[in-house]
């Protein structure tokens, strides 16, 4: 074994205590560490799943006629309920659609003649978002089909799929029949063709799904769509993707980022705080594994002094007292990202959503378990520094002098 | 050249000065020595004399303030830090007088200590090495005893055998059974003699005790920083 392996461990070893407690302070330093991180991403990941569950990552739609209203007036739930004063569709829609996936990100595009109307059956009557759809297109931008509570998510002739709160409230099943009607006064009747349930109050209360070529008849826009509803592969990019669609096309095009500006302040200062929180928890582990190595050094000092006495070099020595510190953040970080995982598995297990899905979701990835172990692994090098540049520079003839 | 040869460590007009300004003190006022191949000399003097500072700078642990250190004709002076480590480790072998052992080592990794601190890691071989050293100073029963848990005779053949692991030219012993008793110090020192005689190691070794100082081949006596006398004995 290398001579500066089989010393450090053997110190770790005998200095029971010590060990005990900078590995402790370690492992507790990284157990939070996981859990905090693994806890924060999950619900983050969990509340922008909930926000883009019934939302499009990038909505196009035709270009504003006055200049873009700045980013701030939009909210989120303007976009669910916005109508617009007058319904207008996108110039060439079926061109744009088909060139869409050609622009990087982009990985599937749907159609939508939106607007608002009432549906009613008997006495019963709700005003409703319209939305015209392509069923099969519309289900690669929307994972709706999970999220479906009866029937199925397909559209023949006059059907209609509409929120499961919508549908209680106006007491239908599926094979039930509906009448949806314009403020313009136009009127169509539909069967219910299914009920979804999209975890959005709003949205199971408001929307109501029916075939494009329906809509179009019913809004007045024959052949028209009024928006295209974009995924992008990588959610965090949609901004980009947004932009370059209304730099190519001419037209406005939406990324959920900006339609939800509140949320990702909100999700920007929770990580901020969430950074903070583990720098100070780096912090107190670095000087908690500085101050005991450090006095463990003073301990040892007449025993540094023989050992150079006896032939072991500055380096060697300055090595010793570094690889006690990498050892204890070595097994600090193992220990700890098994207490952490454990800690934040029980926490998910906690309270689970009426669908069994975790209320508090965490998100332990390879990544996090990396990055934790790294740190831990630097913190106690790190740490460790100081006292084992102290013990190398120990003159053996100082401290053997007197026993 | 036979000189050179017959001269193991050589100390040119040595001094040693402690502390700054007002409190300087001049330790060490001009020390002229040479050891010879083989000899076992004694050191004498006064408590505060010098011994331990001399001791520590022929041993290089401790750098003169004047005056050179020859080892084997090398001048050890421009050696750096590692260098006299290195040096150090391979030509010389120390005794102190509390023996000096790690105490979270057994008997037996004290005396391989030395010998894996040089290779920069642990050997089977070396296991052997420092069971046949410990056999030497009859300890090879206790070779797996905790160093805490050895009497002090024990503990200082222990430390015997440690400044032995790396063979040695020059060990320096300083007050060896200084704490211990009579009868298990005259063992001790019969010990270092043994060694002396069978490997031609050459010992240097400070002593309080007359008794013992007049076994040895010279007795070497400093007072106040300067050797007062330097006396060869034929018989011993
Ligand atoms: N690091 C130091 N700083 C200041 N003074 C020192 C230092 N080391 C030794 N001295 C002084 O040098 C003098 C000689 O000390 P040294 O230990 O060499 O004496 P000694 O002959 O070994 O004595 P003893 O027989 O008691 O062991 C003493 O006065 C001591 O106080
Ligand atoms: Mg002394």
């Amino acid at each position: 074994m290398r001579f500066e392996w089989f010393i450090a461990i053997r110190y770790l070893r005998e200095g029971k205590a010590q060990t005990a407690l900078v590995l402790g302070g370690t492992t507790v330093g990284v157990a939070v560490l996981i859990f905090l991180t693994a806890l924060i991403s999950g619900l983050q990941r969990s509340l922008v799943s909930q926000t883009l569950s019934a939302q499009a990552h990038v909505l196009v739609k035709a270009p504003e006629r006055v200049a873009r209203p700045l980013p701030s007036d939009a909210t989120t739930a303007d976009h669910v309920e916005k109508v617009p004063d007058r319904i207008r569709s996108i110039e060439q829609w079926q061109q744009v659609l088909k060139a869409l996936p050609a622009i990087p990100g982009v990985i599937a595009a749907t159609p939508t003649a939106a607007g608002a109307a009432f549906a009613s059956r008997g006495p019963a009557t709700k005003s409703v978002a319209l939305r015209g759809i392509d069923p099969e297109s519309f289900a690669k931008v929307i994972d709706i089909l999970p999220r479906m509570k009866s029937g199925r998510f397909a559209l023949e002739g006059a059907e209609a799929i509409i929120g499961s709160t919508l549908a209680s409230d106006l007491g239908v099943v599926v094979g039930d029949k509906i009448r949806i009607t314009t403020p313009e006064g136009r009127g169509d009747v539909f069967t219910v063709a299914g009920t979804f349930d999209i975890g959005n109050k709003e949205v199971n209360a408001r929307w109501v799904f029916i075939p494009l070529r329906s809509a179009q008849t019913m809004l007045d826009i024959p052949g028209g769509a009024t928006t295209i509803e974009v995924k992008v592969d990588e959610i965090f990019e949609a901004e980009r993707v947004a932009r370059e669609i209304a730099r190519r096309f001419g037209l406005g095009a939406d990324s959920w980022m900006e339609l939800n500006q509140q949320l990702l302040v909100g999700l920007r200062s929770q990580s901020a705080s969430s950074w903070m929180i583990q720098g100070l928890v780096v912090l107190a582990v670095a000087l908690g594994i500085a101050s005991v190595l450090g006095v463990s050094v003073i301990q040892k000092s007449r025993e540094i002094g023989i050992l150079k006495a006896t032939g072991t070099s500055t380096g060697a020595v300055q090595r010793i007292f570094l690889l006690e510190g990498a050892l204890v953040g070595g097994a600090g970080s193992i220990l700890g990202a098994l207490i952490g995982s454990a800690m934040a598995i029980a926490f998910a297990g906690l309270a689970r959503n009426p669908t069994g899905e975790p209320l508090f979701p965490v998100d332990l990835t390879p990544g996090l378990y990396l990055g934790a172990s790294a740190v831990a692994l630097l913190t106690g090098t790190l740490a460790a520094w100081f006292p084992a540049r102290r013990a190398a520079r120990l003159e053996p003839a100082e401290v053997i002098r007197y026993g | 050249m036979g000189e050179a040869a017959a001269d193991v460590m050589r100390l040119e007009g040595i001094t040693r000065d402690f502390g700054e300004g007002e409190a300087r003190a001049q330790v060490l006022r001009g020390v002229d020595l040479t050891l010879r191949r083989g000899e076992f000399a004694s050191l004498m003097g006064p408590s505060g004399s010098g011994k331990s500072t001399l001791l520590h700078i022929m041993g290089l642990l401790d750098r003169p303030t004047g005056g050179r250190v020859l080892l084997d004709g090398q001048d050890t002076g421009r050696l750096d830090d590692d260098g006299l480590t290195r040096c150090r480790g391979r030509t010389l072998g120390f005794v102190f007088q509390f023996h000096h052992l790690l105490p979270e080592f057994t008997a037996l990794e004290n005396v391989m200590i030395p010998m894996a601190a040089d290779r920069g890691r642990f050997d089977p071989s070396m296991r052997e090495c420092a069971q046949a050293l410990l056999g030497r100073v009859g300890l090879l029963a206790r070779a797996e005893a905790r160093a805490t848990t050895l009497s002090g005779g024990q503990a200082q053949r222990v430390a015997i055998a440690r400044s032995l692991a790396m063979n040695p030219k020059v060990v320096l012993a300083d007050e060896p059974t200084g704490n211990l008793d009579t009868h298990t110090a005259d063992e001790v020192f019969t010990l270092l003699r043994e060694v002396n005689q069978a490997q031609g190691v050459t010992f240097l070794v400070v002593t309080h005790d007359r008794r013992l100082a007049e076994r040895t081949d010279r007795i070497i006596e400093i007072v106040d920083g300067r050797v007062v006398s330097d006396e060869r004995r034929g018989a011993r």
